[in-house]
């Protein structure tokens, strides 16, 4: 009897929620992973948020409940380290940058050609988001930063600067290409080098000093196992960087 | 075609409204009721603090409420030892809807109040009632007008409050999404779509909260 009880207590308690904030980039993917994991383990429930990395990490460290954080750049894991500590982060995701057009005439051969006078406004995030700041370190490379800056629209985070170009609000912007696929009313104009594309990489971190909850490994497990990279693939992220793990 | 979200936002964004007008309805008839009977030093002050969260930006007022209700924050600790959450929460959307409506209903107390000539009080207490007894009985029931009239404007403020909303209760679909944060959210994401429905639904639904206000007013008058 003592034992029945017990056990059904103890069933009761991994019956938990789990909270997890994802990069606006990997809201379709993340939520269909959300829903395979519910699928396989009926015993959680998944909470999601989307936002910008950095608005959702500076929440965490803020003190928002969250449980797993997927974060679109390895250095905001620092901040999350130093004011909350990390029990897991492991590398998920890949993706790249490409530049997209409203118009559908426009080319772009090289990224010089973002400054002509065909393309006026540019949607790019702030560099505290990751894409504005992966985006920036493509352009310091190019030597056009200053030049693209001048006439950059910052927007909320990747997600929403796909939208800017696709509702006519700017010309051209800088987005993923997990992003650009979703695109209906824009194209990829330019699809950057992969010798001029900056390291992108996805990170899962669970913030805390204590260990990992049961459902929080499981969910890491999903997201990093066959079935969640199958998913991410499919919405055009590439696997981790190599030995990124 | 389905818009069961929209419904759902609507009833999310009446429950976090509902309960903020509750939390801010003690401590604003008690701010109300002192700033009207009493002529203090530093009146002027208080007057000022009270109206503070309308006149700041409401994502300041939001990054405080996180700072003050997180984890780590001052009161962090109360949530922790009873292992209640209220960050990201749609209680941290009702607390910050009632931060935001409080001046709303504050002011409206205070001039309710101002209005119950004092002697009622005074004639009260000369028949044996207690201070309190006296503001329950006598000078509550005179001054409801302005008091429920202040608590259905602060109720229509917590209905489109976003911007200390998104800050501490965050976007989470289900379960802090209101009206205000579904909208913008679904902009953000390109759903317009989506945006125009919930636009329609928060139009008419601030729209039927005034009417209600404005004909709650005009009808006491006219009786």
């Amino acid at each position: 009897m003592l034992a029945l009880l017990l056990g059904t207590r103890a069933v009761s308690l991994q019956a938990e929620t789990i909270r997890v904030a994802a990069a606006a980039s990997l809201r379709d993917a993340v939520t269909a992973i959300a829903r395979d994991f519910e699928e396989q383990h009926p015993e959680h429930r998944v909470e999601l948020a989307f936002g910008a990395s950095n608005t959702l990490a500076f929440q965490a460290v803020a003190g928002a409940p969250l449980d797993v954080l997927l974060l679109a750049h390895p250095d905001l894991e620092t901040r999350i380290r130093d004011a909350l500590g990390i029990q897991e982060s492991r590398a998920f995701a890949s993706n790249r940058l490409v530049v997209v057009t409203r118009d559908p005439d426009i080319a772009i051969e090289t990224p010089e050609q973002l400054l002509d006078p065909a393309i006026g406004r540019i949607a790019i995030p702030e560099t505290a988001v990751p894409v504005g700041r992966y985006a920036r370190e493509w352009l310091e490379a190019r030597g056009i930063a200053q030049a693209v800056a001048e006439r950059a629209v910052r927007t909320e985070h990747a997600r929403a600067t796909l939208v800017a170009v696709e509702q006519g609000h700017v010309d051209a912007a800088i987005v993923y290409a997990s992003d650009a696929r979703l695109a209906r009313r824009a194209h990829v104009a330019y699809a950057i080098p992969e010798a001029e594309q900056p390291p992108i990489s996805y990170r899962a971190v669970v913030p805390g000093r204590e260990p990992a909850s049961i459902a929080a490994r499981k969910w890491l497990e999903t997201l990093l196992g066959a079935e969640g990279q199958r998913r991410l693939t499919a919405a055009g992220f590439a696997p981790p960087p190599e030995g990124s793990r | 075609m389905n818009e069961s979200y929209v419904a759902e936002l609507v009833g999310l964004s009446l429950r976090v409204a509902a309960v903020a007008t509750a939390i801010s309805l003690p401590p604003a008839l008690a701010t109300g009721y002192l700033l009207a009977r009493h002529r203090f030093r530093g009146r002027a002050f208080v007057q000022a603090l009270v109206a503070l969260p309308m006149v700041m930006p409401p994502v300041a007022v939001g990054l405080l409420l996180l700072f003050l209700l997180g984890g780590n924050g001052p009161l962090g600790f109360l949530w922790r030892a009873t292992g209640i959450e209220v960050v990201f929460t749609w209680w941290a959307a009702a607390i910050a809807a009632a931060v935001v409506g409080f001046p709303l209903l504050a002011r409206a107390c205070e001039q309710a109040f101002a209005e119950v000539d004092v002697r009622y009080e005074q004639v009260a207490r000369s028949l044996g009632l207690s201070r309190l007894q006296a503001f329950r009985r006598v000078t509550l029931p005179l001054a409801r007008r302005g008091v429920v009239y202040g608590a259905l404007l602060a109720f229509t403020r917590g209905l489109g409050e976003f911007g200390a909303t998104a800050v501490v209760a965050g976007i989470l679909p289900g379960r802090t999404e209101t009206l205000a944060l579904g909208i913008w959210s679904r902009l953000q994401f390109g759903d317009d779509h989506a945006a125009l429905w919930l636009c329609a639904a928060s139009f008419g639904l601030a729209l039927a909260s005034l009417l209600v206000a404005e004909s709650w007013l005009a009808r006491r008058e006219g009786a």
